[in-house]
């Protein structure tokens, strides 16, 4: 079990907000601010094998009750990681949020979000074209059914 | 002079802010660890 906290760095806070506008564009005539982002400091648990994530799940239940889920879902549907949000004592305006992600997903993760904001401004369309998407779907999906097999033998070898 | 843009207000704002968003990311992170502690030695004892 990993666990990493970050704040959102500053283009990529306003960034965010920005596209959760309609149109992704501000109105000059309306109010911003950052503190409607729920992820502006955040920690991620990455969690290997895949069985963990629940316990994980109800062991900080109890210290974050109250948090508001929201959990982040695959095109299908599919839960890839579960997320909450709430504040905490040491924020008054500013929210914190805490993931639980299988290690692996979490992981390719971080090299994908390396690959769409780190890089040069014109490399960004090539990591978020469409076609760029469907690859991406398929390695989540090939590292979920490796940690899905590698649970499972793991729990028929200690039968 | 060229006016403020709202990207402008928000980076102003992004850094008034940036003192409470680390301690709100520590804090969420202490407690986080804290109370994994238990899980973490459950999961030690197991590797051993």
């Amino acid at each position: 079990v990993i666990v990493r906290s970050r704040v959102k760095e500053c283009e990529s806070a306003v960034e965010a907000l920005r596209r959760r506008q309609q149109g992704a564009i501000f109105d000059p005539d309306k109010d911003y601010t950052l503190t409607d982002l729920r992820d502006l400091a955040g920690v991620r648990v990455l969690a290997f094998p895949h069985g963990r994530i629940q316990q994980i799940d109800v062991a900080l239940k109890v210290p974050f009750e109250g948090w508001n889920a929201d959990p982040v879902l695959s095109e299908e549907g599919e839960t890839l990681a579960l997320k909450y949000w709430g504040m905490c004592p040491a924020g008054h305006h500013v929210a914190g949020e805490y993931q639980i992600v299988p290690m692996l997903t979490g992981l390719c993760w971080e090299v994908e979000h390396s690959a769409i904001y780190k890089p040069a401004p014109r490399l960004r369309g090539v990591t978020q074209s469409p076609e760029m998407r469907k690859p991406v779907a398929e390695v989540l999906r090939a590292l979920r059914g490796f940690e899905a097999t590698f649970e499972r033998l793991v729990e028929e070898t200690s039968e | 002079m060229r006016p403020r843009t709202i990207e402008d207000r928000l980076r102003e704002e992004y850094f008034d802010r940036l003192p409470e968003s680390r301690r709100v990311a520590e804090h969420v992170e202490a407690v986080t660890k804290f109370h994994l502690l238990e899980l973490s030695r459950i999961y030690e004892r197991l590797r051993k």
